[in-house]
């Protein structure tokens, strides 16, 4: 995980520069104003310095002197001054807001863009990137950028303009003088060359060190147990006093050398001063130079060097700003794996089957595929049940069903409509579905019921709630529907959650619906009140289960029984019994199992 | 400390000379006391940059070593404290007190220290110097910085206010992230795409609205602090000029004020940053402080003696156990969360393990079997006079001799992404290839196949996620069985391995038992039937003991257990 450096770092931070160049472009207008406050402010900083120069050699230096009336003018430049001063806090300050209007909507920009771009990848990019890595993407790696926006970029710009300012200032009052001040400048730059090269060398192995140190305390952490059980306490720490150790010994470098650069530019800017005291001294004498332009290089100075300090700070804000956009931009390049045809066509209307012929399908091409070769029928107002023991595929065909993964061989049609002729989103809610697991969000019983509340209305809403009977216990919540739920649920029963995944699924008012039910086991009185709901759910309506639970088995039209990714027997209950195959076993299983809990409770 | 005072101290002086040289120069001085004046300004900027590499090096090196023992007084509390500890607090959370916090508290003790102390020093060796020079001049100077720290104090109260905002909204963008990205099933299959992006939208507009709030804010503060050091500026004109009509003081002098203004403005600005830094840096310390506060509820009475062997056996009786009592010692250090109530892992329990016997444990998931292994090694909160191991109670002996004693397989085969060879040796580092390989063997690693391409040597990858499941428990199995320890406890231990291959396993284990006690827990019947004893567990309580044909035998748990996987397997079986 060594940085790239050289050459390489310096493409890397243009190609990074031009992705950047459309966000930054959508809020050029606003930039541009920025931008334009900058040579004023530089202008401004310029102007002090003279005036104080004018007020010294003008009206002070005379009126020491004894001269009568020198003073007069000085009430206006102090004016004038105030002015300038006044002009210059207007100035910054819209400088200083506007940018970060300008960089916080980049920011906005950037994060809408990646969480877009997130909700078009497919789900097995989550099957292979943990939730923790992308949701750093879309949070703080965003918020690294904005440090690069607001911080880095803008400041330099700032910076390089007032020093340019200076420089030009300085040599147009006196060349010979503003030489005399620079004599320095070539040593520190040799300096600071050779410091800012160790300083960037520390800085990038720091920070290695830094990432190491952290997944081992990552790894001691979620492995605690196992070090406790093993009695190697010790060891960790040792191991991690090493992990320190080296962290410290290339951290303290980095202090060395950013206090050595730290001292050279303090040392520079006396030095100079010392330089314009002496040479500007001559003048003086000499008559060629006034104290007033000694002590306006004197300002001009501090304010030439001051930049230089931070320096190494800078550097590395830049660093982390830009491995933060390498990532967000990886991401943003990762293309979905199911995307919508180009020519989509109409969804149909669901008037005869959806249909299955020769579907094969594995999770990764090249794995051994969990279904092959699969002709299955869902006609419209059918009610098929999937049966199967763990691993037969039953939850892979409803995958392929929606196209949350797309199959290898073979066609899924609607209507003898290829399903991937069809726009996904609306194949997706041609179906509601019924998870295992129940996912809920912290928000309202309405929102979570309702999902799309643009899509759905409030009626409808309440209408599915209505239909599977969970309208007694939204009732008994402070709030009713408006009752805000815990995450994920937290504050709701086992069953109430599930009565509540059944109202979402009707909610969307599918055409087909698809019921994985539950494993979990239940009191059974839950279980009395999920099944009622459940008849009610899928009364005069297509749908497709797959099948735990003994008693939903009876009231479906036909048994499909899966094994190994093929199905292997078809027909009703009766039938398949007596078949005696492979149905019948898994039916005497279930029956122990749920002899087992009914024991158990 | 010394050497900060004295690169301030010669700072300050800088501008004084620069006044007297000019003041030298308006009186016609000569080009030898010209050279002089620059060369003392040049010995000052030597002695300057000497003191002030030493001062930094010293108060940044210092926040370095603060760090460092900051972050070594948490690990070793973090390995003290017991695994309910890691159940009150996530990895997340721990993790983010010991990088962004002990950050937030370097920050404070290093820059903030050197800026404050810094800033401080300015103030008082500049006000020194310019009363030295004209004490008229210093109060106009000075009078505008009271007007600028009140202005900046109220700006600061409302940075903070809007900041907090700011925070929450971030929180509530960061939980519509989390939620989708956890949800992502439910927002693919209901299509909910739009719907997110909308809400995702109006989080982030929230979070952009009060970060522009804030920058307003904090857009006002910088021009203020200019506002008054141009203020100064132009109060020192105002008022210096007609004194140095008058005589009072001298153009020099004037130049030097002119001088120690510009010197103070960077220092003031600072002091707003370094007050952001003050609160941050207390609140972190807050969050350390409690992690350094946890009690740590398993340890080693004083008087604790040593385990060395087991004589007569294991006794448990009457043995109750709560999660929730064990997390309710954290609470009042946590904020706000309080953790569910849950019905308790062990109901009364009581069994006897022989020494040199092998017993099991049989039950569904969540029956309470991982928990009673787990007080074996006291990995939870073990009441007194719960388990007794040879006679005397598991708390009177040392921690340490206990889990010494133990070889533990968990059920969740933890690995640490190393090599293959040095996970197996982690509880014995000093074994030798030759123990490892045959631990490896023993624990049924097929080393030549298998996908192990450089064999013992193969890095097994973060959590061992280039293994596979099977593998992964194969490894902690040889781990274990490097330790060599008189009781070997194995927590469903091949559940990912075929029923074949735990099989041929079991059986070489039992040949190299060899007085050892072990005790299994499974929910497999298969790997359990040679047990001197079994132990059926349901819902915390034991439903049932005896040797696999008395429970087989009769009606009940075990049976039907027995008679389903024997079911399962047959569909297994099927072609």
């Amino acid at each position: 995980m060594t940085p790239p450096k050289g050459p390489r770092d310096k493409a890397a931070s243009l190609s990074i520069l031009r992705r950047l160049r459309p966000f930054v472009a959508a809020h050029a207008t606003l930039l541009a104003v920025a931008a334009l406050t900058l040579p004023f402010l530089a202008g401004a900083q310029l102007v002090a310095p003279y005036l104080l120069r004018l007020a010294i050699d003008r009206y002070i230096t005379p009126a020491a002197a004894g001269q009568a009336g020198a003073l007069d003018g000085l009430w206006t430049l102090i004016a004038i001054l105030l002015a300038v001063l006044v002009a210059e806090v207007a100035l910054r300050f819209a400088q200083l807001y506007l940018m970060q209007i300008a960089g916080q909507r980049i920011m906005h920009d950037l994060r809408m863009a990646v969480f877009g771009h997130v909700q078009k990848l497919s789900m097995s990019y989550f099957d292979r990137h943990p939730i923790g890595q992308v949701m750093t993407r879309v949070t703080s790696d965003v918020e690294t950028l904005n440090e690069l926006m607001s911080q880095g970029l803008v400041a330099m710009v700032r910076d390089v303009v007032t020093l340019l300012g200076i420089v030009v200032v300085m040599t147009w009052i006196d060349w010979r003088l503003t030489l005399a001040s620079f004599v320095v400048f070539p040593f520190l730059a040799v300096i600071l060359g050779f410091l800012r090269v160790r300083l960037r060398s520390t800085y990038d192995r720091s920070r290695t060190f830094v990432a190491k140190m952290n997944a081992f305390l990552q790894e001691s952490i979620t492995g605690m147990g196992v070090v406790q059980a093993f009695d190697e306490q010790e060891r960790n720490v040792i191991e991690f006093t090493g992990h320190r150790d080296n962290l410290l010994k290339i951290d303290l470098r980095g202090v060395r050398l950013s206090s050595f650069l730290s001292a050279s530019v303090q040392s520079a800017t006396t030095v100079s001063t010392a330089l314009v005291l002496a040479y500007g001294g001559f003048g003086v004498i000499g008559g060629t130079v006034t104290i007033g332009i000694l002590v306006q290089f004197m300002e001009y100075l501090a304010r030439f060097y001051r930049p230089l300090e931070d320096l190494s700070d800078k550097y590395d804000a830049l660093q982390r700003a830009a491995a933060a956009s390498n990532k967000i931009f990886t991401l943003l390049d990762e293309e979905p794996a199911i995307r919508a045809a180009d020519d989509l066509r109409a969804m149909p209307d669901f008037e005869d089957a959806i249909r299955f012929e020769g579907v094969t399908f594995a999770y990764d091409e090249g794995d051994a595929p969990v279904l092959s070769d699969l002709d299955l029928t869902l006609r419209r107002g059918e009610k098929v049940a999937l049966v199967g023991s763990t691993g037969a595929g039953k939850s892979s065909i409803v995958k392929v069903m929606q196209r949350l993964y797309d199959h290898q061989q073979g066609r899924v049609t609607i209507d003898g409509v290829d399903t991937r002729d069809l726009d996904p989103r609306a194949l997706r809610r041609f179906f509601g579905t019924v998870p295992q697991d129940v996912f809920l969000f912290t928000d309202s019983i309405a929102a979570n019921i309702a999902l799309d509340e643009e899509a759905v209305s409030r009626e409808t809403m309440a209408q599915a709630a209505d239909l599977v009977e969970a309208t007694d216990f939204i009732g008994t919540l402070p709030g009713g529907y408006d009752a805000r739920l815990g995450e994920r649920g937290a504050n709701l029963s086992f069953g109430e959650r599930q009565l509540l995944a059944f109202a979402r699924a009707l909610a969307s008012q599918p055409q087909v619906l698809i019921l994985d039910e539950a494993t979990s086991s239940v009191d059974s009185e839950t279980e009395a009140r999920i099944q009622r709901a459940l008849h009610n759910l899928v009364a005069d309506r297509t749908a497709l289960i797959i099948a735990h639970r003994l008693s939903t088995i009876r009231e479906v039209d036909r048994i499909v029984v899966l094994h190994h990714g093929e199905i292997r027997e078809q027909g009703s209950h009766r039938e398949l019994m007596a078949l005696d195959g492979i149905y019948a076993c898994l039916y005497r299983l279930q029956y122990q199992q749920d002899g087992g809990n009914i024991g158990a409770a | 400390m010394l050497a900060l005072v004295l690169t301030n101290a010669l700072a300050m002086a800088i501008p004084r000379v620069f006044g007297a040289a000019v003041d030298a120069f308006t009186q016609g001085a000569d080009r030898r006391r010209v050279i002089t004046f620059a060369l003392v300004i040049v010995a000052i900027a030597a002695a300057q940059a000497l003191f002030r590499v030493i001062s930094r090096i010293v108060v940044l090196g210092t926040s370095r070593r603060v760090e460092y023992d900051l972050k070594g007084m948490l690990h070793d509390k973090l390995v003290q404290l017991a695994p309910s500890f890691y159940e009150a607090f996530s990895t997340g959370d721990l993790m983010s007190r010991m990088t962004n916090d002990v950050m937030l508290v370097r920050a404070l003790g290093g820059p903030g220290i050197l800026y404050f102390t810094n800033a401080m020093l300015v103030y008082i060796l500049g006000t020194g110097f310019m009363v030295s020079l004209s004490w008229q001049l210093t109060i106009v100077v000075l009078a505008p910085l009271p007007l600028m720290a009140w202005m900046v104090r109220g700006t600061v109260h409302q940075v903070r206010a809007f900041a907090l905002s700011s925070r929450e909204a971030l929180s509530d963008l960061n939980t519509v992230v989390q939620e989708n990205l956890a949800g992502v099933g439910v927002v693919r299959s209901f299509a909910l795409e739009e719907a997110q992006v909308r809400r995702f939208e109006e989080r982030s507009k929230a979070y952009l609205d009060w970060g522009l709030k804030e920058s307003r804010a904090r857009a006002k503060m910088i021009p203020m602090i200019g506002l008054a050091g141009g203020l100064s500026y132009a109060a020192v004109l105002a008022l210096g000029g007609p004194m140095a009509a008058a005589g009072a003081v001298s153009i020099g002098d004037l130049v030097a004020f002119v001088g120690y203004i510009g010197m103070m403005i960077f220092p003031t600005v600072a002091l707003g940053w370094i007050l952001s830094l003050l609160q941050r840096g207390t609140a972190a310390l807050e969050r350390l402080d409690k992690v350094l506060q946890a009690p740590i509820t398993i340890e080693s009475n004083p008087d604790a003696v040593p385990l060395r062997a087991l004589r007569q056996g294991i006794t448990v009786s009457d043995y109750t156990f709560r999660y929730h009592d064990a997390l309710d010692a954290y609470t009042h250090l946590q904020d706000g969360e309080v953790a569910h109530e849950r019905p308790p892992a062990l109901r009364a329990i009581s069994l006897q393990v022989d020494a040199s016997s092998f017993v099991a444990l049989v039950g569904r998931v969540g029956s309470g079997k991982s928990t009673l292994l787990k007080s074996l090694l006291r990995l939870v909160e073990v009441p007194p006079g719960a388990i007794a191991i040879d006679g005397t109670d598991i708390n009177e002996y040392d921690v340490a001799t206990v889990r010494r004693s133990v070889a533990y397989v968990p059920q969740d085969d933890f690995l640490f992404s190393d090599t293959v060879a040095a996970n197996i040796r982690f509880g014995a580092p000093d074994a030798d290839h030759a123990a490892v390989v045959a631990a490896a063997i023993l624990a049924g690693i097929d080393l030549s196949s298998e996908g192990l391409a450089k064999g013992l040597d193969t890095n097994v990858g973060e959590r061992g996620a280039n293994l596979s499941g099977g593998q992964r428990q194969r490894v902690a199995l040889a781990r274990a069985l490097l330790r060599d320890a008189p009781i070997l406890v194995l927590d469903n231990a091949l559940s990912n391995v075929d029923t074949d291959t735990e099989r041929r396993i079991l059986a070489g284990l039992a040949e190299q038992r060899s007085g050892r006690t072990v005790i299994a827990a499974s929910n497999r019947i298969t790997a359990v039937q040679d047990a001197d004893r079994i132990y059926v567990f349901d819902g915390g309580e034991i439903a049932d003991s005896g040797t696999h044909d008395e429970l087989a035998a009769r009606p009940g748990l075990y049976a039907s257990m027995r008679e389903q996987q024997q079911l399962s397997a047959r569909l297994e079986e099927l072609p």
